[in-house]
């Protein structure tokens, strides 16, 4: 992310948590927080206890955000990718699972039927001594069974609301969401299962050999040699995890047709 | 495949089904988006790629410090000895490791064992330089609620801390100045091997100090059995050929990463000294002589500010006058204003056209001129620029935005950059070649602080460096004192100021001073200096000694 998306990803993150958001300069903007935004991040638990305590109306903070790396007035909380600020940002919006529920809007006169799909975006985790991630977006048709890889992609090209449009109404899913997840599940596992997974095997190769040193090392089976084994096997161990970020149910008319690809 | 783990998400359809039926628990639309983005960026796209870049851009890691890293993250498995020579940077080196480490959610419990003097300065440079939150351990805290703990050895070790922390599961442990450990019958090595680790770095300048025995307990506590037995090891090794050295040298490669001064200097680009003697020109000679034999009338401090300010330019020397003379009723008004009148006549100084006439020669070639004066600074470039050449000015107070400006200017519209302030400024000038020390610092390592600003890593054609220095003046004498005779400081340079602080000398340049101002003759000052550079010497064997102990082999 370069300077200016995080300037703008921390003002819509503020947005999206009902904080009014006002630029001061090019550089510097200031974020007004609601009570329950001030408890989340400013780290003030003896303020707001004392607050409900007295019974009186705390409050909030404001805080002045520059993007300039050095700003010499000390009230302005430099922001960059790195700063602690955005760190706990990305922290709080990754922390837990998302789930959303959303319709494609509509301006139509004429009854309009949208079809359900479920979007599931998760995260497989190729872990040993490293770790690598890899993010898929599926989304699958809960009434004809079709899948879509980048989902999130594709669906970030059509005007999304949180109600339905009027005259539009929602077909039935053909699929439970349980079936459909596993359907989807069911590719990822196909995917993992046709890759050659060097680093597993460099990771198992590892492993062996940091074995046969401690053999070379402890000339008798001792508790110590034992813990060391399981504290190595521990380390070396390959694993595969499969982490769902977020997800949900999405309604979109007949219109959505990205073409598969994989 | 068969051997691994495959750990899927079970939690997440319960999740979905309760949540479309409870909305509240719905994200919006928006945040949605936010939310995948920020995944997005914070995945670990590769098994080795440094991510902790994105997130320092304040610090600038040299290139064998980013090598270090990687080598220890994606080569060592996250076990190593980092034993870079005192003051290459190992606490750098090693706070980026665990920034990465952190960043990739590998670490989340870390524990840092240092000396206890340097537990304060542990937990600053992890908080203001990585933004790692890490904490220095205090009575009471419960260990377990530490993330990223810092604490001094001497008091992990003890009972009941010595419990506490054996049974936390730790993904890091960090051991710095881990020639501590090198005693197999000490309680800091049984200590620090029954800690539970995943990753583990030993920080250490000196891996081998006296015998063999060290690097193999050493060794041991990371990777036991890289060495083999003990007495298999001591056998194989112990008073043996070099062919033998060189096995047990790609053995300890494995594990250890060692820098030092030589291995890093560039080799391949030169530096060229030179020093240009001129001469006054008669007028300003006269005023020279004059200041000096107002020896009976001057303090000699005063004395020796005047001359080398006129040394460097008639505005720098008017403006001493100046300042001297704003103190009410100054005892030597009369010679002060009388000088001021004579300087006020003189033409051009010598220096300012010999600066001219190299800037000349070189084409169009860039020039870093660096001077002790701010007046001359402004002399310089308004002489400059009557003859057509562009520079811009940069001083050591400069705040971020300003300083990257004034070099952005330098490197792409003006062919000089005249700057008052030596070094260490963050500032990177390696596209110059060009250097002029228009006047000297009594401290001879402000001169390599200087150059340090073009020869430096990135440089990549020969470096020149010039002096400019005035016969028959006091110029003459610290050029031949300071300058050609005592080589000591091309030696030593970055550990100097340690020594300095050893001898109880705060401040070299005063030190110079002083000893020129309080002597009555040219030998007592070159006796005196010759004492001080000895004794620095002296000091800089022994230090290096403790530091490096018998030499590795």
């Amino acid at each position: 992310m370069d300077v200016q998306r995080v300037k703008q990803f921390t003002k819509m993150y503020f947005n999206t948590n009902h904080c009014h958001v006002n630029d001061i300069n090019n550089d510097v903007f200031e974020v007004h927080l609601t009570e329950e935004m001030d408890k989340k991040i400013m780290n003030r638990p003896f303020y707001w206890h004392y607050v409900e305590a007295t019974q009186s109306k705390g409050e909030p903070k404001t805080l002045l955000l520059g993007t300039h790396a050095q700003n010499d007035n000390k009230d302005i909380e430099p922001l960059y990718y790195g700063s602690t600020r955005f760190q706990q940002i990305l922290k709080d919006l990754t922390k837990d699972v998302s789930f959303i529920q959303a319709f494609e809007s509509v301006e139509t006169n004429k009854k309009q039927a949208l079809y359900p799909w479920l979007l599931v975006n998760i995260k497989i985790s190729y872990e040993s001594i490293q770790i690598k991630d890899e993010v898929f977006s599926l989304g699958l048709n809960l009434i004809t069974g079709k899948i879509v890889v980048h989902m999130m992609e594709h669906l970030q090209q059509i005007p999304m609301h949180a109600t339905i449009s009027d005259f539009c109404y929602l077909l039935t899913p053909m699929i439970t969401y349980e079936s459909g997840f596993k359907r989807l599940e069911h590719i990822l596992d196909v995917y993992i299962e046709e890759q050659s997974h060097d680093w597993a095997v460099q990771s198992m190769e590892a492993m062996e050999n940091e074995l046969e040193l401690l053999d070379t090392f402890y000339a008798t089976e001792t508790k110590e040699k034992q813990r060391e084994e399981g504290a190595i096997k521990e380390r070396y161990k390959p694993t595969i995890t499969f982490n769902v970020l977020s997800g949900g149910v999405i309604y979109v008319t007949n219109a959505f047709q990205p073409k598969k690809e994989k | 495949m068969n051997h691994i783990q495959i750990v899927k998400d079970t939690t997440f359809l319960p999740q979905l089904q309760n949540s479309l039926t409870n909305t509240y628990a719905l994200s919006s639309w928006d945040a949605f988006n936010l939310s995948y983005e920020a995944e997005l960026t914070t995945m670990n796209h590769s098994f080795d790629e440094l991510k902790s870049l994105a997130h320092l851009p304040q610090i600038e890691f040299l290139p064998y410090q980013l090598d270090a890293a990687k080598r220890v993250l994606f080569k060592m498995d996250g076990r190593a000895i980092l034993a870079d020579e005192v003051g290459l940077g190992k606490t750098i080196e090693a706070g980026l490791v665990l920034k990465e480490y952190i960043i990739r959610g590998l670490v989340k419990k870390a524990i840092i064992l240092v000396p206890s003097s340097l537990v304060s300065q542990w937990v600053e440079e992890l908080q203001t330089k990585f933004n790692i939150n890490a904490i220095a351990y205090r009575k009471n805290y419960r260990w377990e609620d530490i993330d990223v703990v810092v604490c001094s050895l001497d008091m992990a070790k003890k009972s009941p801390h010595h419990e506490d922390i054996t049974n936390i599961p730790y993904d890091f442990l960090l051991v710095d100045e881990a020639h501590r450990l090198k005693n197999i019958k000490t309680l800091n090595n049984s200590f620090v091997r029954s800690i539970q680790k995943k990753y583990c770095l030993f920080l250490t300048a000196t891996p081998i100090q006296n015998s063999l025995s060290e690097i193999y307990h050493l060794v041991s506590i990371l990777r036991p059995g890289l060495l083999g037995s003990y007495d298999a090891f001591i056998q194989a090794f112990e008073d043996k050929e070099d062919e033998q050295k060189s096995i047990l040298n790609q053995l300890v490669q494995q594990v250890i990463i060692r820098n030092t001064r030589k291995d890093i200097q560039q080799t391949t680009i030169k530096r060229h000294v030179e020093t240009q003697w001129i001469e006054f020109t008669t007028e300003e000679q006269d005023v020279y002589d004059r200041i000096d034999n107002l020896a009976s009338h001057l303090p000699p401090f005063t004395k020796l500010t005047l001359l080398r300010a006129l040394c460097s330019s008639r505005e720098a020397c008017f403006l001493s006058i100046e300042k001297m003379l704003k103190q009410q009723d100054h005892p030597y008004k009369k010679e002060l204003v009388e000088i001021a009148d004579e300087i006020s006549v003189l033409p051009h100084h010598a220096k300012a056209k010999k600066a001219m006439k190299y800037i000349s020669s070189i084409g169009d070639e860039k020039v870093i001129i660096f001077t002790e004066y701010r007046a001359t600074q402004f002399y310089l470039q308004w002489y400059l620029q009557q003859h057509g050449i562009t520079s811009v000015p940069f001083r050591g107070g400069f705040k971020g935005t300003k300083k990257d400006w004034m070099k952005q200017l330098f490197e792409h519209h003006a062919q000089v950059l005249i700057t008052t302030a030596a070094g260490g400024e963050g500032i990177n000038l390696q596209f110059c070649h060009h250097l002029i020390n228009y006047d000297l610092p009594w401290n001879p390592m402000k001169i390599e602080q200087r150059i340090g600003r073009i020869h430096r890593y990135g440089q990549e054609n020969d470096v020149h460096i010039t002096h400019i220095a005035l016969k028959n003046t006091l110029e003459d004498r610290l050029m031949h004192i300071l300058y050609d005779k005592v080589h000591l400081f091309e030696r030593v340079i970055g550990r100097v100021d340690d020594i300095l602080s050893i001898l109880e000398i705060p401040n070299i340049d005063q030190e110079i001073q002083t000893i020129l101002k309080d002597s009555d003759s040219e030998s007592e000052v070159k006796q005196k200096l010759h004492q001080l550079t000895s004794i620095i010497e002296q000091e800089t064997i022994q230090s290096e000694d403790q530091h490096y102990g018998r030499s590795e082999s």
